[in-house]
């Protein structure tokens, strides 16, 4: 089975919130030379990806949108284990949009004839939770979102995902795509070094978003009007005192003060 | 004609929390576009469920009775809810961001070609058009959209106060085919791992653990804590990941919200895909080694230290009086 990986390039969303500022024109977050890295949840679908491949043979590719620095989070994965690439460059799209990325990754996943398109269950920027769903319906495949492990049984799937008090297993026949969270079994692995060199000298494909792929879908987006900062909290008070069990004693006397025990 | 569709996931009945918030966001929205609200129920207990959301708010309540509809064919339910999306003609159809809706909401959009919102946790009017708001970028932005006039939406937990609605309505029965691409996709086990203990969503006191904790062992710490403070365990990402905690039980954009009087984070350092998750708590106590910890910005009360000996000395405070409150 062939199995696309998505996998997008944002900010790290690690910085301090005080390096977090809106461009207010372009309504996203002003990126000037802020570190770029993989979407965390997108490493965990590239490790389930990979896992899969290990256990029942596979071939794992990884696609991402995004403009010329993408190629980053492209070779990172190749040296992670993946076996080839395709940055999907969208000039000319809103790449805000989901639905565009989802069209897009629709299309590419039918060129590469994969069985399984696999992304992280949200992006660490928009998080709009949309990507793989959409794409599953714009192939008309089955889908599963947030699972957190996926084995091989037959020619189906067992797919593992939690639920509010355990987990559950479902049953999904292929072709599907498949959103991943992460969780214990899907820590994504480190490189070796002579992978992340041989990585940096491997081919990547590049496909231009309306040339050649269309990345256009058939209902309407929900336009961005207005991009903020949230209100402010409260400022916190510190509980003071000398050594530990003080601590305790006057966190203790402020609740009761609030009334909260 | 009903513009607001409330697309009703939980089965249960006497209805859940999450579907009283869901009749609530409808409202608001039926409000703000001047129209009314209807909702649909599945499963077997659809009918039952109906009569008692036809009491509280609903002018219309479909209810699609059919046994596969209970919950094990995730597929199944996405043909009921184009069925009953043309049914009620709606403009909008809300879903609760939970794993129905997070999975079905932009399916259903692009197979009725609507447009698609999710995680909405507030909405406005503005010139005719209706604008959702949502947190973006883990929390730290917040993005206004506007709602295309047919869109599908779905609406975060806890971001909207169940509000008693009084008109009664009526129950419609919808008969809808189970077509056999439905079965793609089968639930063939579940495993309940959260035995007993107090419900996260519904607890009053929330204790949780994050990468501070150090491992399984310092949760039990954390789990004596919060049975003296009559509430439920959680952890961040990083407890979850790490095993120490079940995943079932993360708080977080990823995991669950929730929205306690009292939320005591431990070893927390607070990442805003975290603090996405207890917007809702009314006081937040901090406990962490880095006074610099984001998770302080987000606190009423903090605790800078090593968290053991002040975990320790709060468990004994609140043991001793334990004790005297026995002894009385």
């Amino acid at each position: 089975m062939r199995i696309l990986v998505a996998i997008k390039q944002v900010i790290s969303p690690d910085l301090p919130a005080n390096l977090f500022e809106i461009d207010p024109v372009e309504l996203r977050q002003r990126a000037d030379r802020l570190p770029l890295v993989a979407s965390v949840y997108d490493e965990h679908a590239l490790e389930v990806a990979l896992q899969l491949r290990d256990r029942h043979g596979a071939s794992v590719a990884v696609v991402t949108v995004g403009g010329e620095p993408a190629v980053k989070v492209l070779r990172k994965a190749l040296a992670m284990g993946a076996g080839d690439a395709i940055r999907i460059d969208p000039a000319g799209v809103d790449d805000r949009d989901p639905a565009v990325a989802a069209a897009l990754l629709a299309e590419v996943t039918m060129r590469q004839a994969a069985g399984l398109l696999l992304c992280g269950c949200q992006s660490a920027d928009w998080g709009w939770e949309q990507t793989g769903p959409l794409a599953a319906e714009i192939l008309g495949w089955p889908c599963v979102t947030f699972a957190s492990a996926v084995e091989q049984s037959g020619d189906a799937l067992l797919v593992t995902r939690p639920t509010i008090d355990g987990r559950e297993v479902l049953r999904v026949r292929v072709p599907a795509v498949i959103t991943i969270t992460s969780g214990e079994g899907n820590l994504p692995r480190l490189a070796q070094v002579r992978a992340v060199l041989h990585a940096e000298r491997q081919p990547i494909q590049v496909l231009y978003a309306g040339k050649d792929l269309a990345g256009r879908a058939p209902w309407p987006s929900a336009r961005i009007v207005d991009l903020c900062l949230p209100a402010s909290r409260s400022t916190c008070v510190m509980v003071e005192g000398e050594g530990p069990a003080e601590q305790a004693r006057q966190l203790v006397a402020a609740l009761q003060q609030r009334r909260l025990i | 004609m009903a513009t607001v569709l409330a697309l009703v996931t939980d089965r249960a009945l006497p209805p859940t929390r999450t579907t009283a918030e869901l009749l609530a966001a409808s409202g608001e929205v039926a409000m703000l576009t001047g129209g009314s609200v209807a909702a649909a129920t599945f499963g077997t207990h659809a009918p039952a469920l109906a009569e008692a959301l036809a009491t509280c708010g609903a002018e219309v309540v479909y209810a699609v009775d059919h046994e596969w509809l209970d919950g094990t064919l995730p597929e199944a339910d996405l043909v009921a809810f184009v069925a009953v999306s043309r049914a009620s003609e709606a403009q909008h159809i809300l879903l609760p961001a939970d794993a129905t809706g997070r999975n079905l909401a932009p399916r259903l959009a692009v197979r009725e070609r609507l447009g698609i919102v999710t995680e909405v946790t507030g909405f406005a009017y503005d010139d005719g058009r209706l604008m959702a708001r949502r947190p973006v970028y883990g929390g730290k932005a917040v993005a206004v959209l506007e709602v295309p006039p047919r869109a599908v939406v779905t609406i975060r937990a806890r971001a909207f106060f169940p509000t008693p609605l009084r008109s009664a309505g009526r129950v419609e029965p919808i008969v809808v085919d189970c077509p056999p691409e439905a079965r793609t996709v089968e639930v063939v086990e579940r495993v309940r791992e959260d035995r007993g203990g107090v419900d996260l969503e519904e607890a009053r006191v929330v204790v949780a653990g994050g990468r501070g904790i150090g491992g399984r062992e310092g949760f039990e710490v954390l789990n004596e804590l919060a049975r003296l403070l009559g509430g439920a365990v959680g952890g961040s990402r990083a407890a979850t990941d790490a095993g120490w905690i079940p995943q079932s039980r993360q708080i977080g954009l990823t995991g669950r919200s929730i929205a306690p009087e009292l939320y005591v984070a431990v070893g927390i350092s607070g990442s805003s895909q975290h603090l996405a998750g207890v917007t809702g708590a009314q006081t937040i106590v901090a406990i962490n080694i880095d006074r610099a910890a984001p998770i302080f910005k987000a606190a009423h009360l903090g605790v800078v230290g090593d968290w053991r000996p002040i975990v320790t000395g709060f468990i004994a405070e609140l043991s001793a009086r334990e004790q005297d409150a026995l002894r009385r």
